[in-house]
C-alpha cells in the first residue's frame, strides 16, 4: 500500500509511487531506493531525513526530474513525469544543492544565470526580465548590485541565497532544498532557515527538505519520512516523528543526536555498528542486525510502511503498535 | 629496556608537575601569510587542561581554531607561523618549530583529523600503521608491535581485531577508520589528544559512538582532550571545560554547562540563538547580523563589536580582556566591557 | 522579511571578471610572454618597412656576408639579406603555427565535448578513433601526409588536422567529464534549459581554458614541425623564407657561417619562450 493512497492523490503537487532506483556497475548493481513512496501537499515542508548510504539525495534527484527511476512512478498534479517533462513541467519542481562553492556557474554574472532562465521559458524580456532579477534578489534579501556580480565574489550562505533565487525564477511550486545548510556556518545556517520560512509564508512554497540535521528539520517541515538504506521505514507528522517516534532506528536517531542543553547519558542505547553499504542489504528488514528490539521474525519477513495503532504515522516494523523510551 | 625506561622517564616527568595541568598554552599568536602580507590569525589566547579533562574549543569557520591546534602540535602549514606564546606540557615549554620541537612532543601529544581516510596511508594495511609506533618509538619486536597493535584496536572498541589490522583503509567504513585513527593515535602513549572536528563528517549514529568512545578514553587513560568544533552540542556531550572563539581571539571561557546556559559574551548568545536545537520550541532561529569577518579586514577594539546588540561606542576603540564579571569567580570569563550587563538577565 | 535583510555587505573585492583582468596583470609570467610576442609579431607586421632589402633578392657578388651597415646580419649563400629573410619568415611561420591549429582545436573541442558529455557509444567511438590516431608516432604521420600529399604550406594544414586534434578531444574530454557532473549543470537541467544552450554556455566556458592553455604549446609546436619538415625540405618551399630551411641551408655553412643557421634557431627558441610563457600564464589566469 502506497503512502500517497492515504491522501486524495488528486490533491497531491507531487507524489512518488513506489519509486525506485538503480545504479550498475561492474561489482553489480546496487539498490539506492527501494520502492518508495511519498507525496508533498501544495503549500507543506516534508523534510527527508536519515544517514549516509539511505538514498535520501537519490530520491529528491528522481523527484527532481535529474535521475530516472528504474521503477515505480513520479506524478505531478496527477501528470506521469516519471520518464519525461515538458519545459513547463519542469518549472515546477526545482532544487537547490548542498555545496554552495560548486553548484552556481562560475563563469556567469548573476544576473546572466536568471535572465537565462527567463528566457528560455519565456517568462520576461528586457526590461521586464531586469525587473523581475530585482525582484529574486529582494526575495532572498541580496542588494541589486549582486546581479553583476560572479559568484566567486560571494560567501558561501551568499552564494545559497543566489541559487535559491535561481530556483525561484522559474516560479516553481515545489523546492527541493537538499542539505542546503550542512555546508555553511553555523551561524549562517540560521539565515538560510529563515529565508526558507519566509518563502513558504510569502509565496506558498511547498518544500522538500533534505537533511541529516534533525533539528533543522524539525524547525521547519509539517511532515517528515525517515528512510534507512533504500527504504522509507516511518512517515509521520512532526509531532508524531519527534514525539512519539514508532520505528527503533528513528528512536536511535533522535536519542544519538546531541543536544546543546543536556548531555546524553550512558543510560541512552546507541546503536552498534554502523550502517551498511546500500551493496550488502541485509535481507527481510534492513536494518534487523543493528535493531534492539529484532526478533527472528525480522530477518525472514520485510515488514511494510504501514500505520500505527495510536497515531497516524506510517511505520515499516513489525512492532510498530510499541511505543519506544524517549 | 630502553622503551621501559623512557617510558618511566615520560610517566616521573608527569608526575614531576604534581596537580598542575597537562596542557597550558599561554599567549599563544599565529600569523599567517596572504597576498604577501602577514595577519594575526591566532591572538594571544591562553587556556590550559587538566589530565583527565576535555577541554571544547569553539568557533566557526576563520575562527583560527584548527590553527591553534595545529600551532600546539607543531604542523602549521609553510604560510603560517607563531609569533609569540608558549606551549607547556606538563608544565615545562616546548618549543614551536624544528625537530626539537618534534621530539618534545613525541609520546606526549597526538592528533586526530576530521578525513580519517586521507589521514591514513592507502597502501599499507591497518596493522602495520597501527603498529607503527611501537615499533620505532618504542622499538619492540615486530610481534610485540603487533600484538600492541591489536590490543589497541581492541581498546578502541574494533570487534574483530585481527581481521581488522589485515585490512586496507578503503575496506573499512568511515567510523572505523576514525577509531583506527584514534588508535594510532594512541600507540605513542601521549598524555595529551588534539582532536580536529574528528566527527563532522560522520553520521549522528556514528557520533554518538566515537565520542563515547573519547569518553571513556579519557576517563579510563587519565587523557587531556583538546576538542575542536563548531557544534555546540557535541561539545557539550564530551567537554566539561570550553572556550568560544571569534575572529582569533577567545572571547569566553569557562565551564561548558555554565558558557552554554548562562553565556556571558554577545556573540555566545548569538550562536545559541542562531542554531536549532532539538530541546528548543520550534520556531525559526535568530540569525546573527552581519557576516565573519575576514583578517585582512578585522573591525578594530572588540572583532565582534559591529553585528553585537551590547555595542557602545567603546567596543570600537577598547580591545576586552577575558575576565569574569564583577564579585563571580574568574573560572568563567568573558572578553566583553558589558559582561556584567551579560549575567543572568 | 526583516531577518533576512539583514544580510552583510558584498565583498568588497574585485567583481568577477575583473578579478580575471587583476590576475592577469599581475602574472609576471604573462605580461613576459605577451611582450615577447607582441614584439615578434610587431617585427613581422613591420617586415616590408624595416626589411633592408626584399627578402628573395640575391646578390651573388656579396654572397656570405658578415655584419654590416647595409646588411645588419649578413647575407646568405646566395647573397639574400639575413635580416629581412629572418623577418619574413616570422610573417611565414606565426601565420602558418597558428593557422594549423586552429582546426584541431575547433575539431577536437567539438569531439571532445560531445563524447564527454554524452558518453556511451558517442564517447566510445569517439575515444577508438582518437586512440587510432594517436597509435601513430606524431612526426611519423605528420611527415607521412606532408610526403603523399606534396611538400607545401598546404600539405602542412591538412597533417596537422589529421593529426593533432586528438589532443584536444581528449584533455577537453576528461574536464567535460568532471564539470557535466557538477551541480550547476544538474540545476541547469532540471531547469529545464536545452543540451545545446547547455553545452554552449555551462559545459564549454568551463572546460574550454585547458584547451587554449594547450593551444599556445600547441602553436609552439606547430613551428617546430614546420621548422623540422622546412629542414627536411618538406616544409614551406623555396625561396619563401620560413626559419626551418633557413636553419637546413644554414647548417652547410657551419664552421664558417655559424650565423646563418644559429640566428634562426634563436627566433625560433624566443617565439617557443613567449608562447610558453603565455600558455603557464593563461593557465594561473583561468583558473576557476
Amino acid at each position: 500500500m502506497s503512502a500517497s493512497a492515504l491522501r486524495s492523490p488528486a490533491a497531491a503537487l507531487l507524489s512518488a509511487e513506489e519509486v525506485t532506483v538503480r545504479f550498475g556497475s561492474r561489482a553489480g548493481e546496487l539498490v539506492a531506493v527501494d520502492a518508495a513512496s511519498l507525496s508533498v501537499q501544495p503549500g507543506e515542508t516534508l523534510g527527508l531525513v536519515g544517514e549516509s548510504g539511505c538514498g535520501k539525495s537519490t530520491l529528491a534527484r528522481s523527484i527532481a526530474g535529474l535521475i530516472r527511476p528504474a521503477g515505480g512512478r513520479i506524478l505531478l498534479h496527477g501528470a506521469d513525469v516519471t520518464a519525461r517533462r515538458t519545459r513547463t513541467q519542469r518549472r515546477a519542481v526545482q532544487i537547490v544543492f548542498q555545496d554552495p562553492y560548486s553548484s552556481l556557474n562560475p563563469r556567469l554574472t548573476v544576473r546572466s544565470t536568471l535572465t537565462e532562465l527567463l528566457r528560455v521559458h519565456g517568462l520576461a524580456r528586457g526590461s521586464a526580465a531586469e525587473r523581475r532579477c530585482r525582484e529574486l534578489m529582494a526575495l532572498v534579501g541580496l542588494p541589486t548590485r549582486a546581479l553583476d556580480a560572479y559568484p566567486n565574489s560571494f560567501s558561501g550562505g551568499q552564494r545559497q541565497r543566489i541559487a535559491v533565487a535561481r530556483a525561484l525564477a522559474v516560479e516553481p511550486e515545489l523546492l527541493v532544498a537538499d542539505e542546503p545548510t550542512s555546508a555553511l556556518d553555523v551561524s549562517v545556517q540560521a539565515t538560510i532557515l529563515a529565508l526558507f520560512e519566509d518563502l513558504r509564508s510569502q509565496l506558498g512554497l511547498a518544500i522538500l527538505m533534505i537533511s541529516h540535521n534533525l533539528a533543522a528539520i524539525r524547525h521547519l517541515c509539517d511532515r517528515i519520512a525517515v528512510m534507512y538504506l533504500g527504504r522509507i521505514i516511518e512517515l509521520g507528522s512532526r509531532d508524531e516523528i519527534f514525539g512519539d517516534p514508532r520505528h527503533p532506528y528513528s528512536a536511535a536517531l533522535l536519542a544519538a543526536s546531541p543536544r546543546i542543553r543536556s548531555a546524553t547519558t550512558s543510560a541512552r542505547v546507541h546503536l552498534a555498528g554502523e550502517p551498511p553499504s546500500p551493496a550488502h542489504r541485509p535481507p527481510a528488514c534492513h536494518f534487523h542486525p543493528r535493531c534492539p528490539r529484532a526478533e527472528p521474525l525480522c530477518s525472514v519477513e520485510r515488514p511494510e510502511l504501514l500505520p500505527a495503532a495510536g497515531t497516524r504515522a506510517l511505520v515499516a516494523c513489525h512492532f510498530r503498535d510499541e511505543r519506544r523510551r524517549p | 629496556m630502553i622503551a621501559r625506561a623512557r617510558r618511566a622517564q615520560r610517566l616521573g616527568s608527569r608526575a614531576a608537575t604534581g596537580g598542575g595541568p597537562a596542557l597550558a598554552v599561554a599567549g599563544l599568536s599565529v600569523s599567517v601569510l596572504r597576498s604577501e602580507r602577514r595577519y594575526v590569525a591566532v591572538d594571544e589566547i591562553s587556556f590550559a587542561v587538566g589530565a583527565g579533562s576535555a577541554f571544547g574549543l569553539v568557533g566557526e569557520s576563520g575562527s583560527g581554531k584548527s590553527l591553534t591546534l595545529r600551532a600546539l602540535i607543531s604542523v602549521l602549514p609553510p604560510s603560517a607561523r607563531v609569533e609569540s606564546g608558549e606551549v607547556l606540557l606538563h608544565g615545562r615549554a616546548v618549543p614551536h618549530t624544528g625537530r626539537a620541537a618534534r621530539r618534545a612532543r613525541r609520546g606526549e601529544m597526538a592528533m586526530i583529523f576530521q578525513d580519517s581516510l586521507s589521514a591514513l596511508d592507502p597502501v599499507v594495511s591497518i596493522g602495520a600503521q597501527v603498529a607503527e609506533a611501537p615499533r620505532r618509538l618504542m622499538r619492540l619486536s615486530r610481534r610485540r608491535a603487533w600484538d600492541r597493535a591489536l590490543e589497541l584496536l581492541r581498546l578502541v572498541g574494533l570487534p574483530d581485531p585481527s581481521s581488522t589490522a589485515h585490512a586496507y583503509p578503503h575496506q573499512i567504513s568511515g567510523g572505523m577508520r576514525q577509531r583506527i585513527a584514534i588508535a594510532i593515535a594512541l600507540s605513542t602513549e601521549p598524555s595529551v589528544l588534539l582532536c580536529d572536528e574528528p566527527t563532522t563528517a560522520l553520521d549522528v549514529t556514528v557520533q554518538a559512538q566515537i565520542l563515547d568512545l573519547l569518553d571513556d578514553l579519557r576517563r579510563r587513560l587519565d587523557l587531556a582532550i583538546v576538542f575542536v568544533s563548531h557544534d555546540l552540542a557535541v561539545i557539550r556531550q564530551l567537554c566539561d571545560q570550553t572556550a568560544v572563539m571569534y575572529a582569533g581571539r577567545l572571547v569566553e571561557t569557562g565551564a561548558t554547562t555554565a558558557a552554554l546556559e548562562q553565556p556571558l559574551h554577545p556573540y555566545t548568545r548569538g550562536l545559541l540563538d542562531a542554531i536549532v536545537d532539538l530541546d528548543d520550541a520550534v520556531g525559526a532561529p535568530a540569525p546573527i547580523p552581519g557576516s565573519l569577518p575576514d583578517i585582512e579586514r578585522l573591525p578594530s577594539g572588540c572583532t565582534f563589536h559591529p553585528r553585537c546588540f551590547l555595542a557602545t561606542e567603546e567596543c570600537s576603540t577598547i580591545v576586552p580582556e577575558l575576565r569574569a564579571p564583577t564579585n563571580l569567580p574568574e573560572t568563567h570569563r568573558s572578553a566583553c566591557i558589558h559582561r556584567d550587563k551579560m549575567v543572568r538577565q | 522579511m526583516s531577518v533576512v535583510s539583514l544580510e552583510a555587505e558584498l565583498e568588497p573585492g574585485p567583481v568577477g571578471r575583473g578579478l580575471i583582468w587583476r590576475r592577469a596583470r599581475r602574472s609576471r609570467g604573462l605580461l613576459a610572454g605577451c611582450t615577447i610576442i607582441g614584439l615578434i609579431v610587431l617585427a613581422a607586421l613591420l617586415a616590408p618597412v624595416i626589411s633592408p632589402a626584399p627578402p628573395n633578392q640575391q646578390d651573388l657578388y656579396h654572397i656570405l656576408a658578415g655584419f654590416s651597415a647595409k646588411h645588419p646580419l649578413g647575407t646568405d649563400e646566395l647573397g639574400r639579406d639575413v635580416l629581412s629573410r629572418l623577418l619574413y619568415a616570422a610573417r611565414t611561420d606565426l601565420r602558418v603555427g597558428v593557422l594549423a591549429i586552429l582546426f584541431p582545436f575547433c575539431f577536437g573541442t567539438l569531439i571532445g565535448t560531445l563524447a564527454g558529455y554524452y558518453g556511451r557509444f558517442v564517447d566510445t567511438l569517439a575515444m577508438r578513433v582518437v586512440d587510432v590516431v594517436i597509435a601513430f608516432p606524431f612526426y611519423v604521420l605528420v611527415i607521412g601526409l606532408v610526403f603523399v600529399i606534396g611538400p607545401g604550406i598546404r600539405g602542412i594544414y591538412i597533417a596537422f588536422a589529421v593529426a593533432d586534434w586528438v589532443v584536444y578531444a581528449r584533455t577537453v574530454r576528461a574536464t567535460t567529464l568532471v564539470v557535466r557532473e557538477s551541480d550547476y549543470v544538474a540545476a541547469a537541467r532540471a531547469a529545464g534549459i536545452g543540451d545545446l544552450r547547455l553545452l554552449a554556455r555551462h559545459v564549454l566556458p568551463n572546460t574550454i581554458a585547458q584547451a587554449i592553455v594547450y593551444a599556445m604549446n600547441d602553436i609552439v609546436l606547430v613551428i617546430v614541425a614546420v621548422v623540422t619538415l622546412g629542414y627536411l625540405g618538406l616544409g614551406v618551399q623555396p625561396p619563401t623564407a620560413d626559419w626551418g630551411s633557413m636553419i637546413g641551408e644554414g647548417q652547410d655553412f657551419l664552421t664558417t657561417n655559424w650565423t646563418l643557421a644559429t640566428i634562426p634557431g634563436l627566433a625560433v627558441v624566443v617565439t617557443g619562450l613567449g608562447l610558453s610563457l603565455i600558455g603557464d600564464g593563461l593557465a594561473n589566469v583561468l583558473r576557476p
